[in-house]
């Protein structure tokens, strides 16, 4: 089959590679319809994360129809057409039965590459570093899905494939990345990052009752889109001098009550920190840029929450203090896309949420690379770029 | 006067610069993670799981050698050569390593534990289980080997981490089997 494959840093090739088959009796294997970028993808190909090697198929965001079963797979069949979260959950874990699908405890074949790090691994998630499992990725034609019961999710008539396809990773890290925040009626959220996680943070803020919901970015027409999309309010933070004084003056110097921070780090921004980490980055002294991350700690309002969505490696000037001093809460989480579903397939189903608007350019998986450049560098207004292979 | 914005802004030109000139260079950020990530923890040092199985059956799981084969890994072989006693080969790099061990089950758990010659030790691989906190039964592996290259605590980590997925689950996480264009590994 045809796969886009990780070739080096800053190197991406669609390559010839072997069909995959069942290994394990809990196995499915999906035919990937749709298939599409995401920016934690651009840290290893940029070489901020390590761990990839040559010839890895990468992708984690996909939908697509069963066309094997293994034969302890009871609630999917073959004909199903399934969207499959980014993380692999195993369902028998206590982390798993908590809904904490991308902590499992059993999917992450390489567990013992990440434990040093982490001190205690991460489940499985295809495509994306051997310290995370080393599953091959979305970017192909078929890929085999572990525990096929847990992650294969039927989608309901009357969900186009182009909206389940976002279910996989955007919508749910955007919407676990909300219900961190504790919404109340009334509430103002800020979110850093107009990214497709971003703009379903935003949206899911909105669902859940904010009152107002503020976009933080760079690029005019994400900006555009959070406005007339979401309907959020917008900061362009190159044209004002500081996010934190004027989130704080549109909110009755109080500042926002949850702050979400959907970028991560490979932040860009304005001022000394920024040029700081970016000095610091160049020469492998930390993996980080991490303004939005600072930013949002400083502007969150007293006793707030911050929500970390965005990927960070190795941050320092990490501001403890003001966490503590301001008494906030820092909550964040790799997506726990199968605690969620459900929930999701019914705000789609409601009208309530429509992601499809993020799939901007719609490619064969013949251009995949392609795609990725025009998706890294935003090219003719690229949000998503989307494979069908 | 300083127009310290500008000052600031220049800079952040050619730090992107240099930058994008260093990513072109191809390397990868994060040394020290690597180092840490490739650094062999000594197998001496005990590694600590919990497990949802009761103490019995965690102690019946690890005296069938076959399990043992699944849980220790693609290049070992464990068989059972007479009663309480097992057979380890090790295939490597084109040779083969064999250990024979008696097992004895102790007040800890299990100890399977090989003769000693005249100049080295023989291999000693401790489980001790205990009832964990907040429910289950912990596992602790170390291992005292001859060949301390064979095992590290990567080995006795992932085979707790086995052992658990496949009695949790009835399966090993594995991508042996699994294609791409990168050479199978992950079972190693």
């Amino acid at each position: 089959m045809r796969a886009l494959c990780w070739m080096g840093v800053n190197e991406l090739s669609v390559e010839t590679v072997d069909d995959p088959g069942l290994v394990n009796p809990h196995d499915v294997i999906v035919k990937v319809r749709l298939t599409t970028t995401c920016g934690s993808d651009l840290h290893f190909l940029g070489g901020y994360l390590p761990g990839m090697r040559e010839g890895d198929v990468i992708g984690h965001e996909f939908m697509g129809e069963i066309v094997e079963t293994g034969p302890e797979v009871t609630s999917v069949q073959v004909g199903d057409r399934v969207v499959v979260p980014s993380f692999i959950g195993c369902g028998k874990c206590p982390y798993c039965a908590d809904g904490l699908h991308a902590a499992c405890d059993t999917t992450n074949p390489n567990a013992a590459m990440q434990q040093p790090l982490l001190g205690y691994p991460t489940g499985g998630i295809y495509g994306y570093t051997h310290p995370f499992g080393g599953y091959q990725g979305s970017h192909a034609e078929y890929i085999r899905v572990p525990f096929g019961d847990v992650n294969c999710f039927r989608i309901p008539e009357g969900i186009g494939d182009e909206q389940a396809l976002f279910l996989s990773d955007a919508v749910p890290t955007g919407y676990m990345g909300a219900d961190f925040c504790d919404i109340s009626p009334g509430d103002t959220v800020a979110v850093w990052g107009a990214g497709a996680v971003g703009l379903m943070a935003a949206a899911s803020a909105k669902i859940m009752g904010a009152e107002r919901v503020i976009v933080i970015d760079r690029f005019r027409d994400r900006l555009d889109r959070a406005a007339t999309k979401v309907g959020t309010e917008t900061v362009d933070y190159t044209e004002v001098d500081s996010v934190y004084e004027t989130l704080r003056e549109s909110t009755g110097g109080r500042g926002p009550d949850a702050c979400i921070d959907a970028v991560g780090m490979e932040g860009h921004g304005t001022g000394v920190m920024q040029a700081y980490d970016k000095v610091k980055q160049a020469l492998r002294m930390e993996s980080d840029r991490a303004t939005s991350l600072r930013e949002a700690i400083l502007s969150c309002g007293k006793g707030g929450v911050v929500s970390v969505l965005g990927i960070y490696g190795v941050t320092d000037k990490f501001p403890m203090a003001v966490l503590t001093n301001k008494s906030l809460t820092l909550r964040t989480a790799q997506q726990h896309g199968q605690r969620y579903m459900p929930a999701l397939f019914e705000h789609v189903l409601g009208n309530r949420l429509d992601p499809s608007w993020l799939m901007t350019h719609d490619l064969p998986l013949t251009e995949a690379v392609r795609g990725y450049e025009m998706f890294e560098n935003k090219e003719d207004d690229c949000l998503r770029a989307v494979f069908r292979p | 006067m300083v127009d310290f914005g500008r000052v600031v802004q220049n800079a952040n030109r050619v730090v992107d610069s240099a930058g994008k000139a260093v990513n072109d260079a191809g390397h990868t950020v994060g040394g020290f993670v690597r180092r840490a990530v490739d650094r062999p923890v000594d197998a001496r040092k005990p590694q600590t799981v919990t497990v949802a199985a009761p103490r019995a059956q965690v102690m019946q799981f690890w005296r069938d050698p076959e399990n043992l084969s699944k849980v220790f890994g693609d290049h070992v072989r464990v068989e059972t050569v007479e009663a309480n006693r097992l057979r380890w080969t090790w295939d490597t790099a084109g040779r083969s390593t064999i250990w024979d061990t008696r097992v004895d089950v102790t007040s800890e758990g299990l100890a399977f534990v090989g003769e000693d010659d005249a100049d080295t030790p023989g291999p000693r691989v401790v489980l001790a289980v205990s009832d964990a906190p907040r429910g289950g039964t912990g596992m602790t592996l170390r291992a005292e080997v001859p060949a301390p290259d064979l095992v590290t605590g990567a080995w006795t980590f992932t085979a707790l981490y086995r052992a658990r997925a496949l009695m949790q689950t009835g399966e090993i996480p594995t991508l042996q089997g699994s294609p791409s264009a990168r050479e199978s590994e992950g079972d190693a």
